[in-house]
């Protein structure tokens, strides 16, 4: 009984010892310790330099679409099955967009299992993951999550919401993107990264001068200035455990905090809730399982795509209106 | 009688009252508790340390303004001590029971519960995890007063609640420079004015929205 009372206390030391430790690559690569960010960078040289370092063609597409995958994640290109599945399908039927992926939990821009203190270790808990040991899965999740907690903060927020924004914009002109074309972009964030899409979301806009809308596919969004910022926040939430949890865990968004950021994005339109029935966060029954079907024989991974497709489509015709 | 410092540590912030009478008797108390003081200031110095990192403070400076912020921690405990010490003296008339070095002893002891005060990085959680530390300190400081000196708990409240408020009361008048002085320290130590309003410093020198 003692050694499991002593081991519980470990392991939450443990926990609470990484998650206060998790801020440190943030605010390193903030300060300029580390990474690939000067001291005097703006959001705007990282617009401009991969635009300047890499020669691209550009695009002719009308819509851009970054999508910021799951908590999942070790790197920028999704592994899982669902997900790859969902962007083939958005690929399919948005001939018009151009798709492109961003690793949403580490401003470095450096994958988990790159060129890192610890990227030893995250390959090796990525390879026995993929095996099908769920500790390790969970120990990814975990650190992912930190992250999130840190996009939320108050005080690590605006710095770490800067650096995704820089990533995105960075992606944008590496695949195109034309400064001053006003053409539409949306960010796709699968749960932790719908967080970080709508917190990274206004610093792009505030670069790109278009439209910038966000989708939170089941996302954790919280409360912050910048949600009356940006166009749109499409939130689509089924029967999702992490919304419930979310609407507890942020006071922000409990609606006797009238004047809250949140709150009044949602008085004003900004952001909508999108309802996807009964689909549950993730796995069997999740948004992106296509072997769970609604009453109008759709399966809950079309019914998603649908849904992405048609608010997609929305947000070009409103640009081109 | 000599005391160990993590048994010291742990039976202050588990509220035994014994350890506040063990720290009077013990020949190296007074040692242990500048020690826990030192160790708290320099924890919670890096809980607060975003607004180091915020100002992008070089990393020997970021070190240096660490045990620089742990000493100035330490010379604040001092004074708050000197304050409660000179409530007991001078309106409750202990000053038999309690002297400058033996509060000293029970005011550094009940700034335990702050060595955990680098858990204030956590994200989301670091605000509450602040408030409930300070809140901690304090009461155990209250308490500690109490067992330590056999106050009664009217005593122990008047003692560390109005010792506080002349402690903040001197830090605006007299101690005013003081003040200045460590605020300047700070500065010359970090290498760079340090901007506290995080808000401030974010969002009109960094971005254009």
């Amino acid at each position: 009984m003692i050694a499991l009372g002593t081991t519980l206390v470990i392991l939450v030391l443990a926990f609470l010892l990484a998650a206060s430790i998790s801020p440190f690559e943030t605010l390193g690569w903030w300060a300029g310790w580390y990474g690939d960010r000067d001291d005097e960078q703006s959001l705007e040289d990282a617009f401009k330099q991969g635009g300047a370092e890499i020669l691209v063609e550009p695009s002719q597409k009308s819509h851009f679409v970054v999508f910021l995958t799951g908590v999942h994640s070790v790197s920028g290109n999704t592994y899982a099955g669902r997900e790859i599945n969902l962007l083939s399908h958005l690929e399919k039927h948005l001939d018009d967009c151009e798709i492109f992926e961003v690793f949403p939990y580490a401003v470095t821009n450096r994958a988990l299992t790159g060129e890192r203190v610890f990227g030893a270790f995250w390959r090796w808990a990525y390879n026995r993951k993929r095996r099908g040991q769920w500790i390790l899965g969970t120990i990814i999740n975990m650190r992912n999550i930190f992250q999130v907690g840190i996009a939320a903060d108050k005080r690590y927020g605006p710095m770490y919401n800067q650096g995704s924004a820089e990533m995105i914009l960075r992606g944008l002109r590496e695949n195109g993107y034309q400064s001053g074309s006003g053409v539409p972009v949306t960010l796709i964030g699968y749960s932790g990264g719908g967080s970080i899409a709508s917190g990274a979301a206004p610093f792009v806009k505030s670069q790109i001068q278009a439209p910038v809308v966000v989708i939170s596919l089941g996302g954790a969004i919280f409360s912050h200035d910048g949600l009356l910022r940006i166009d749109k926040l499409y939130h689509l939430i089924g029967n999702d455990f992490l919304h419930k949890f979310t609407n507890i865990v942020f006071p922000m968004r409990w609606k006797i905090f009238a004047y809250s950021a949140w709150n009044r994005a949602m008085r004003r339109g900004l952001i909508v809730l999108y309802d996807l029935g009964p689909a549950t966060h993730t796995g069997k029954g999740g948004y992106l399982d296509s072997k769970s079907f609604l009453d109008d024989g759709r399966s809950y991974f079309q019914q998603t795509v649908d849904a992405l497709v048609t608010i997609i489509g929305v947000s070009s015709q409103s640009e081109i209106d | 009688m000599e005391l160990g410092l993590f048994s010291t540590l742990f039976r202050a912030i588990r509220f035994d009252p014994t350890v506040f009478r063990d720290i009077q008797l013990a020949t190296n108390g007074f040692s242990i508790s500048l020690i826990i003081v030192l160790l708290a200031g320099l924890s919670e110095a890096l809980g607060q340390s975003v607004v180091l990192f915020a100002n992008k403070v070089k990393p020997r400076r970021f070190i240096a303004s660490l045990l620089v912020s742990g000493v100035i921690f330490a010379v604040v405990v001092v004074c708050w001590t000197l304050s409660i010490w000179l409530i007991n003296s001078i309106l409750l008339g202990h000053g038999d029971v309690a002297s400058f070095a033996d509060t000293f002893r029970v005011v550094g002891l009940g700034y335990s519960p702050l060595i955990l005060g680098f858990f204030i990085l956590l994200p989301f959680l670091g605000g509450p995890i602040a408030a409930l530390l300070a809140a901690w300190s304090f009461i155990l400081v209250l308490f500690g007063l109490r067992y330590a000196f056999d106050f009664s708990l009217m005593e122990a409240a008047y003692a560390s609640v109005f010792g506080w408020l002349l402690y903040i009361v001197i830090k605006n008048t007299i101690g005013y420079p003081l003040t200045a002085a460590f605020r300047s320290l700070k500065r010359r130590t970090a290498g760079t004015p340090l901007q506290k309003d995080l808000r401030e410093l974010f969002f009109r020198k960094n971005t254009k929205s």
